[in-house]
């Protein structure tokens, strides 16, 4: 690699500089949420002080999605408070929290055509504003590089596969330079391998650039293996929250998603293997 | 997907130089075209006029010098001037108007049409010619039209009071609106006398012609307003392609946005259907066009298609005044004519762009 293309990455790998030494943070302060009369979230709390990889688990429809769209503001809760970095959302525009929180959706409808590249673009405009900059261009250089998009960096955002897609939003949140990076469900379009290298990714970018990576997810081992907290949800509200060793036992597993599972512990993760049943 | 292995380099930073100077040569090739054609529009019609003397005519017009020429600074200034005036302006503020819809509303088909505006512009315009209701009295056809116009845009306001103005709603309700429009207007048309209706009819197929250079002024004004906000918003607009959710996560506001966008570009092309009529095809082709030639990014699609749209409807004028001489047909339905079969192949030819 040419010496250009390496200091192009570290652009991105930098550890985060606050520019007033706001420490990180998440905090969810009693936050009920629900349509009408129908309750999606009670009396959840949430706090998140250290960088890393946290993970959100738990079976459908317990909300998961909905938590993590409070906190960026695009759904609103009925009670509670939440803040990001110590300020409270609800009193922040839209712009205010883009520029601390990335968001990655699953998928994303596109109706006209556009570059990859354009539109892992569109992820500096909460910092870039109307003009691009020449930093802004290498940063999305480097966000191509380090997700391995290069081969299809010019193609129309409409052919991508669901798989590579998801990738192209991952570099579109990278380049927005959040404090937190909220991803929801990124690897349920991706084979094995990618799972375990955008996971394996995730948790590299948490550590090395010292911030958040908050994540929806589904697989059990996967969150496992590469999760610093996970918090798994049940029945509306926070059911159990720590490391993966603490949280992922066989009750925890057998009493939130009503199956049984065996738990083993090698080098430090848990090994969950559900036990199948037969008629 | 790591550092530690070595990826092919990325080359986006040459590629987007590379795109930039395509999309600023494209604008400039445009506008200066559209300059040329309209100087050489001039020198078109019944009295030929060398090109040098219509340079000669503007120049005297902007410095306000007395002409050598009287009457060939009469033909250029006076007769001929208005109708070319009117046609780049109003060619530039429709595509504009084209082009944000299509963005705000991500659809490929939003235009002054489908958004009713049109249709409540000919509903106030026929009420004038045939039923002599004036709601401003005195003031006319124009007021009538302009004011009908801007009904879909109010009902979808004071529908968003209610609940989120989607797209697609926003989009429904122009639809809507065009219907009932066009009903009651073919109502009035069954029931008015030969001489209006020949006016009516007219009027709809839109035409640049009759506009003075007064009223070529008003539209230029209200494009060039409408055009800096829009220009100050096409960032925004941007990432509204890219979904509301996605949207409000870079730090849109969209929902406000989009009601405040809307509100402009329909200012904006109801200004110019109710100077000129309808005049179908720019709106909703030219940006199309502009797109498949250079992109998505509204930053430069916006500009490019507003010079694209005057090139276009002046060239429409031309062909309009000359075709059936002495015969001069109405621009709107050179537009439909040409504009119909040109996007049959552009559809045809392109299929790696802009259409969903």
């Amino acid at each position: 690699m040419t010496d250009d293309g390496q200091n192009r990455i570290s652009l991105l790998l930098e550890p985060r500089v606050s520019d007033d030494d706001t420490p990180i943070s998440v905090k969810i302060e009693n936050v009920t949420f629900g349509y009408d009369e129908k309750i999606i979230l009670e009396d959840i709390n949430l706090d998140i002080t250290e960088p890393g990889l946290v993970c959100i688990l738990g079976p459908n429809g317990v909300g998961k999605t909905t938590i993590v769209k409070c906190i960026n503001k695009l759904l609103k809760p009925k009670e509670g408070q939440i803040f990001v970095n110590g300020k409270d959302v609800s009193g922040m525009s839209l712009l205010d929290v883009a520029q601390i929180l990335a968001f990655v959706p699953n998928s994303q409808p596109s109706v006209f055509s556009m570059s990859v590249a354009e539109a892992i673009l569109m992820g500096r405009h909460p910092r870039a504003g109307w003009t691009t900059s020449e930093r802004d261009i290498k940063i999305v250089d480097a966000a191509i590089e380090l997700l391995g998009l290069q081969e299809f960096a010019s193609r129309d955002i409409r052919q991508l596969s669901a798989g590579q897609l998801q990738r192209v939003l991952i570099a579109r949140g990278l380049v927005q330079e959040p404090d937190i990076l909220i991803l929801d469900e990124p690897t349920s379009n991706l084979d094995v391998k990618y799972q375990m290298d955008v996971m394996r990714f995730l948790k590299a970018y948490a550590r090395d650039k010292g911030i958040v990576v908050l994540m929806v997810c589904h697989d059990l081992n996967i969150t496992a293996a590469y999760a610093d907290r996970v918090v798994l949800m049940y029945d509306k509200k926070v059911f159990a929250d720590g490391t993966p060793v603490e949280v992922l036992t066989s009750d925890n597993i057998q009493t939130v998603y009503k199956v049984d599972a065996e738990v083993s512990v090698y080098d430090g993760v848990p090994q969950i293997r559900l036990v199948p049943k037969y008629d | 997907m790591s550092t530690d292995q070595v990826p092919v380099k990325s080359n986006f930073e040459s590629e987007y130089r590379k795109m930039r100077a395509k999309r600023l040569s494209f604008i400039i090739v445009c506008a200066v075209a559209s300059f040329v054609l309209a100087i050489y529009a001039a020198t078109v019609g019944s009295y030929p006029i060398s090109s040098g003397d219509v340079f000669q005519s503007i120049l005297d017009a902007i410095l306000g010098k007395e002409p050598e020429d009287q009457s060939i600074y009469h033909i250029v200034i006076n007769l001929r001037m208005p109708a070319i005036i009117t046609s780049l302006v109003c060619g530039f503020a429709l595509a504009i108007c084209g082009v944000v819809m299509q963005s705000m509303l991500k659809n490929p088909l939003a235009d002054p049409y489908t958004m009713g505006i049109s249709s409540g512009a000919g509903f106030g315009a026929a009420l004038a010619m045939i039923l002599g209701i004036e709601l401003i009295a005195g003031a006319g056809v124009i007021l009538n039209a302009f004011i009908f116009s801007l009904v879909p845009a109010l009902v979808i306001l004071f529908l968003s009071k209610f609940r989120n103005a989607t797209p697609t709603m926003m989009i429904l309700c122009g639809i809507a609106l065009m219907y009932m429009f066009n009903a009651a207007t073919q109502l009035f048309m069954l029931i008015a006398d030969p001489e209006d209706l020949s006016a009516v009819y007219k009027w709809m197929i839109g035409s640049v012609d009759g506009t003075s250079m007064g009223q070529a002024a008003i539209i230029l004004v209200v494009a060039i307003l409408g055009t800096v906000y829009v220009q100050y918003m096409s960032n925004q607009l941007n990432m509204m392609g890219l979904g509301d959710e996605s949207a409000k996560t870079l730090g849109v506001d969209v929902e406000r946005k989009r009601l405040i966008m809307l509100m402009v570009v329909t200012l904006v092309a109801a200004t110019v259907v109710s100077f000129t009529g309808i005049i179908g095809f720019i709106g909703l082709v030219a940006p199309h066009m502009v797109r498949a030639i250079i992109g998505t990014d509204n930053r430069y699609l916006i500009p490019a298609s507003g010079f694209f749209g005057a090139f276009l409807l002046l060239i429409s004028h031309l062909v309009a005044m000359t075709i059936a001489e002495p015969m001069v047909l109405p621009v709107g339905v050179v537009t439909s004519c040409i504009g119909g079969p040109l996007f049959l192949f552009l559809i045809l030819r392109n299929t790696r762009e802009a259409w969903a």
